[in-house]
């Protein structure tokens, strides 16, 4: 029984499996843009996703099926249920497991077993179990194969299929080469005479086309009738027009294309292996570039062991629900996201946040699903589960990522998708040019090919021009450029995950690379954002007791920062005032309270001087705490100030290190607060920065990174992902700063899971070091292309009478593709500098110098 | 429709190819695998800006 379901989602990754170029892409967001009720298609090829924006609902099997007519697939995961069906129980699966979305099938298998496949990014093994249970079965879980387990087998297939195809390649092409060879190199000694029979290497070369280079023509078929080209179309074209000549002059050797010396056996061998052995490799390396994504994914725990009615039973970690009590020992991973109940440990959270150092975890505090408890046994309350936890979040939006295209990707996206039919409309020019002109101009009978054998002799134009045009052909690399930048591209942002710092897009990657000021937010980003009370002070006739009072009457329903340490500090010495009977918060300013007829404010100098109350007797003192910057709240009841309170703000220990790094990179660095200037200032002289936005309120946050923008300046704004949002989207780079576990609720363009500021650091670093490998990538590819093309077209053959043969052409564009790979594949086990020298600072004492 | 106006004007590029040769000294062997070879590129070339050609102009 087979049986497909609709889904009505919005928006859709699809992982799809068989892509090897920027072609392939085209060809796929094609197919993928026919279905009906898709209104948007993003593949990228660098994480083998596929993002759909949906208009109407569509059903998983249609864009199944659209991937696989284009020539490759979409992997699902499988699970093999026992399901035994209760009385009442509805007799169709389809009815119990009630249209679930992200089914794509459901079938019976042996000994009452069914084989349900569905999609993970839409729904999940808890989500069938319990629809199931909820439609009357009991269900026992068989057997369970997930789309990554999936794609892996995918992965280690072709590239044990390439393998196969490449050693095939690599005989027939050996003796392909000895027999078109025998006469020279003192071959005929070794090498037996039937072997170089035309018909011989016929039946050699015969095995090669059907075998190793059946893929090429099958894909270019595949793609023609999709009305696309790609690599494939280049490769069989090469291959095959090689072949046919070979073939041609073999049977009938007086028809003018060169006769028995010129037949292309070698060439067609040749052209074969070299291009197999570059899918071989890609394939290869290809899997290695995604490794870091891969290894969050495998973080995903897969069993939890959770207290039900005072038991300890082990389930999969799916199947973990909010409230449920989880038990993870020594050595286990955190199952889900959660918070610790009972019990002391210490929780490496090195792969999720990157945070180096195990984290000591007691009752009260939150705990990552997917982190190792290296220490004692604890209980933890669940709190997100399935696509919720933050490991799910992460892995998401990495996910979104990879798949957002970095505006410098347009220009080689737009080479690549054009440079198959130019270079066609290339190799006809050549083809035409030689064989008209060239040839009688230019042409030698002693002149040969690069790493040949033997000379040119009596190749005619038409063997000639030909040999030229199948160059071009296959010379030719538009992979290189089409994987330049998405292949850096994710292997950068692969790397930042898992340090904690999540790119929302390539382009956030760009743009980061291309900072020239960065501003923080004061509060809970380079300072802890917990405030104490650090002085009362009460004007003549008043008690510090009576200010404190008062103070804290105000700020009873306040959730500022500020407020909790009123309270706390009135707490501390015994006050308790009650409720006021009036509350307001007026933002950047301070509050305003009534209680029994008394009104009282509490607040900085600007509310002072807007409500006319006369602060001038402390003004002394205030002054002087500004200077060492405190942060101040006068007190004022009946509109007669009474005292202030003094506040501060301790900076965090990185804060010093993050601001000198940026500055050392030739960053400006700015603080944006809400404090008076001088208060400001001396916390800003204090972290070495020079340049203070001070008194800018909440609102006027977005406008001041403005302004700096409108000098010209590419701004990235530090803050809190909520708090700070709209300044953060105005910023040319938001980053938000500590988000812990509610990730996908931030906004801005880069998110940090820890709340350090070195991971700003850590974030520009590692935008400079993408942008770097995806430069070389593109100034290699587009090099490669603009010297190797001229050259296999002949331009240099008229100075040195030597030509780039089929052969050759096919090594160089299988190692440029390469190269593009491993260029980016060599950014794995990168570390950013600053988490370098951060551990170094922590590993040893301060010198004299840091200390000053 | 597309393929079928692909096809002909591919058809056309190795006639015209073969029309070029007439004034040269060239074996007929020559001429029809030239013409196939331009015609099969010329193909390759064209069926995706007729495609677009013909999609623009059917809505």
């Amino acid at each position: 029984m087979i049986e497909c379901y609709r889904m009505g989602q919005q928006k859709l990754s699809v992982p799809i499996v068989g892509m090897t170029c920027a072609a392939c892409v085209a060809r796929v967001e094609r197919a993928l843009r026919r279905v009906p009720g898709v209104a948007d298609v993003t593949v990228h090829l660098g994480s083998s996703q596929a993002t759909l924006v949906l208009e109407d609902e569509v059903s998983i099997l249609e864009i199944q099926q659209a991937v696989k007519d284009a020539g490759y697939d979409v992997p699902v995961a499988t699970v093999r249920l026992l399901a035994t069906r209760a009385a009442g129980a509805p007799e169709s699966l389809q009815e119990a497991l009630g249209f679930l979305p992200g089914v794509v099938r459901v079938e019976a298998g042996p000994k009452g077993e069914i084989l349900v496949s569905y999609l993970e990014q839409v729904t999940s093994l808890a989500a069938i179990k319990r629809a199931l249970r909820e439609g009357g079965y009991q269900v026992a879980q068989a057997g369970e194969e997930t789309a990554l387990e999936q794609e892996r087998r995918a992965h280690q297939e072709e590239i044990r299929r390439q393998w196969l195809n490449l050693l095939m390649a690599a005989i027939l092409a050996l003796f392909v080469m000895l027999g078109s060879f025998r006469d020279l190199w003192g071959l005929e000694r070794i090498v037996p005479a039937p072997l170089a029979n035309k018909w011989v290497l016929f039946g050699l070369t015969v095995p090669l086309m059907v075998g190793p280079a059946r893929q090429f023509f099958v894909q270019s078929f595949k793609g023609m009738r999709q009305g696309a080209v790609d690599m494939n179309l280049l490769y069989a074209t090469g291959i095959g027009a090689a072949f046919l000549i070979a073939v041609i002059n073999t049977a009938w050797p007086e028809a003018g294309f060169g006769g028995e010396d010129l037949v292309f056996y070698e060439s067609a061998a040749f052209l074969t292996l070299f291009i197999v052995l570059g899918r071989y490799l890609e394939a290869l390396t290809r899997g290695r570039t995604s490794e870091a994504v891969r290894r969050l994914l495998e973080l995903r725990p897969r069993r939890a062991r959770i207290v039900r009615e005072g038991e300890e039973v082990e389930i999969p970690a799916d199947e973990v629900e909010v409230g449920d009590i989880c038990l993870v020992r020594p050595g286990e991973a955190v199952p889900v996201d959660g918070v610790v109940v009972e019990g002391f440990s210490a929780v490496d959270e090195s792969l999720v946040t990157g945070e180096s150092v195990p984290v000591e975890k007691a009752p009260g505090d939150t705990v990552i699903g997917g982190t190792i408890n290296r220490m004692g046994a604890f209980k933890m309350r669940a709190t997100h589960v399935g696509s919720e936890t933050t490991l799910a979040q992460i892995i998401r939006l990495v996910e979104e990522a990879q798949a957002r295209r970095a505006p410098i990707q347009r220009l080689a996206d737009w080479v690549a998708g054009h440079f198959i039919l130019g270079v066609h409309a290339l190799a006809i020019f050549v083809f035409l040019f030689w064989f008209f002109w060239g040839y009688g101009q230019w042409f030698q009978p002693q002149s040969r090919l690069l790493l040949g054998a033997g000379e040119m002799g009596q190749m005619g134009a038409f063997g000639f021009a030909f040999l030229m045009s199948v160059t071009v052909l296959v010379i030719s690399c538009p992979c290189a450029v089409g994987l330049a930048t998405p292949a850096a591209v994710m292997a950068g942002s692969g790397i930042a995950a898992t340090n904690g710092i999540l790119f929302r897009g390539a382009d956030a990657v760009e743009m980061a690379s291309r900072l020239d000021t960065v501003v923080f937010d004061k509060t809970g980003t380079l300072t802890m954002g917990r405030p104490v009370l650090t002085r009362t002070l009460a004007l003549a006739g008043r008690g510090e007791e009576e200010v404190l009072w008062w103070a804290s009457l105000a700020e009873r329903r306040s959730e500022h920062p500020l407020a909790q340490a009123v309270i706390e500090a009135a707490r501390a010495q015994n006050l308790d005032p009650p409720e006021p009977e009036m509350f307001q918060a007026l933002p950047g300013l301070g509050v305003e309270a009534s209680w029994q007829g008394h009104s009282v404010l509490l607040g900085n100098r600007s509310l002072m001087a807007q409500r006319q109350v006369d602060i001038s007797p402390l003004e002394g003192e205030a002054g002087q705490l500004e200077e060492e910057g405190h942060t101040l709240l006068f007190v004022a009841v009946d509109g007669r100030a009474l005292g202030l309170l003094a506040a501060s703000d301790a900076i965090k220990p990185t804060s010093h290190l993050a601001i000198r790094e940026l500055k050392a990179m030739g960053l400006r660095v700015a603080m944006l607060t809400g404090d008076n200037r001088r208060t400001a200032t001396a916390v800003a002289l204090r972290l070495g920065i020079d340049e203070v936005l001070a008194e800018v309120k909440p609102e006027e946050k977005a406008r001041t990174i403005q302004q700096l923008q409108s000098q010209g300046r590419r701004v990235a704004m530090v803050g809190d992902g909520i708090n700070d949002a709209p300044a953060l989207a105005q910023a040319d780079v938001g980053i938000a700063l500590g988000s812990g576990t509610d990730i996908a609720k931030e906004a801005g363009h880069i998110i940090l899971v820890r709340d350090d500021p070195l991971d700003v650091v850590a974030a520009v670093q590692t935008a400079h070091f993408t942008m770097r490998k995806v430069k070389q990538n593109l100034l290699w590819a587009f090099a490669y292309n603009t010297v190797a093309i001229p050259v296999a077209a002949g331009v240099l053959y008229p100075l040195t009478g030597r030509l780039v043969g089929p052969e050759v052409a096919a090594l160089l564009m299988a190692l440029s593709s390469l190269s593009v790979s491993l260029n980016s594949a060599s950014m794995r086990g990168w570390r950013p500098p600053v988490r370098r020298k951060e551990t170094e600072v922590t590993a040893r004492p301060a010198t004299a110098q840091e200390v000053a | 429709m597309a393929w079928g106006l692909t096809l002909l004007l591919a058809l056309m590029a190795a006639g015209a190819f073969i029309l070029a040769t007439l004034a040269g000294d060239y074996g007929w062997g020559v001429r029809v695998g030239g013409a196939a070879w331009v015609g099969f590129l010329s193909s390759i070339v064209l069926s995706p800006i007729v495609a677009s050609f013909v999609h623009k102009r059917g809505r």
